[in-house]
């Protein structure tokens, strides 16, 4: 006796657990003429969207240079030169992220179609339930460029009276055109829409 | 074996439930699995039932800025944003939002909205209302069909004395 109470109450809770899911519609014509509907529609939208469109993070960078001079001995000149190189240019296109989400739940058209001479009442009666999240991330992103010139690093060195020279010249950075950034976030719900239409 | 429901096992039931003994645990176990299934399906259903509750977040950002250079040409930055809800054929937000910021610069849009509306339990009056108001020209139709029927039996009631 438990065992059949346990197994029917089982099956009622999975038929419980499914009906959210699912529409039912219940027509019925009695003989008195009347014709009932019965539309029950639950429903559960979830929608994690995420869009990104990146044309920038370009980096450029100008070579170090490294220079080194030495003399030694009477009346001896050491010259050294460096010169870092320049940064490239960098130029972006454009970043166009765009995102779209359309819900449409629980659309009820009903159209009943009575016959002529039909006097009875026409009952529809409608429960709709519905849950829609709507989770969404855009980014367009053209920036975050670097160009910048290289390091340099000179040494010179003489001695015994002699010269030293040494010129270190870092580079120059270089020029960042970046396109444009459009971003677009369009999300659109319709949720119980219900349409009776009842002809002859 | 199982013996029959007594009304005196309610009262066992409920003192197993605040106090379970070790003589009433077996049988109080299924009981209590019974019932905490019963609630953890039943709530859900409920919960969603006769609710229509949206739930939007919406981040919209575009960045044409974070430039390490000295010499830089930055491109503009739009973020446009689009939310529009309907239930039940009643607009309940409709958001259309542009900016647009100079170079450089960080354009975002952020909205978070919830929406919570009891279900629409209804009964469409107005189709139904239509159909009354056309009922009486359909009655008219059904006179003249049914005159026309009428005369069309009479005629083949005719012929038919002929075909005889």
């Amino acid at each position: 006796m438990m065992k059949k109470f346990s197994a029917i109450f089982v099956i009622a809770a999975l038929l419980a657990v499914a009906s959210p899911a699912s529409a039912f519609v219940f027509p019925s014509n009695n003989n008195g003429g009347d014709i009932n509907i019965t539309v029950d529609n639950h429903a559960y939208v979830d929608n994690d969207v995420s869009t990104k469109a990146d044309t920038g993070d370009n980096s450029s960078r100008g070579g170090s240079a490294k220079s080194r001079a030495s003399a030694s001995g009477w009346f001896s000149d050491a010259t050294s030169s460096a010169r870092g190189g320049n940064g490239g240019r960098i130029e972006t296109g454009n970043a166009d992220s765009s995102s779209t989400v359309l819900n449409d739940v629980n659309v009820n058209d009903i159209s009943v179609e009575a016959d002529c001479g039909c006097k009875g009442d026409i009952n529809v009666d409608l429960d709709n339930g519905a849950v829609v999240k709507n989770d969404v991330s855009t980014k367009a992103d053209s920036g975050d460029n670097s160009s910048t010139g290289g390091r340099s690093r000179s040494k010179a060195r003489a001695s015994h009276g002699g010269d030293a020279t040494s010129t270190s010249t870092g580079g120059n950075g270089g020029e960042v055109e970046t396109g444009n950034a459009d971003s677009v976030s369009d999300v659109r719900t319709y949720v119980n829409t219900n349409i009776v239409r009842v002809v002859r | 074996m199982y013996k029959k429901w007594r009304p005196s096992d309610a009262v066992l039931f409920v003192t197993a439930l605040m106090a379970p003994s070790s003589r009433v645990m077996k049988k109080t176990v299924k009981a209590k699995c019974i019932l905490i299934t019963a609630v953890l399906v039943v709530l859900p259903s409920s919960v969603w039932a006769d609710t229509a509750v949206i739930k939007n977040t919406v981040k919209t950002s575009a960045n044409t800025g974070g430039q390490d250079s000295l010499y830089s040409d930055l491109g503009q930055a739009t973020s446009h944003v689009q939310i529009k809800t309907v239930v039940n054929g009643e607009v309940m937000e409709d958001i259309d939002e542009t900016v647009v910021m100079p170079s450089g610069e960080n354009a975002v849009i952020e909205k978070k909205i919830e929406i919570t509306m009891p279900s629409n339990k209804a009964e469409d009056m107005v189709e139904i209302q239509e159909w009354v108001e056309d009922e009486d020209s359909i009655q008219i139709e059904e006179k003249e069909i049914s005159v026309v029927t009428f005369l069309s039996k009479i005629f083949k009631y005719v012929f038919s004395i002929f075909k005889v």
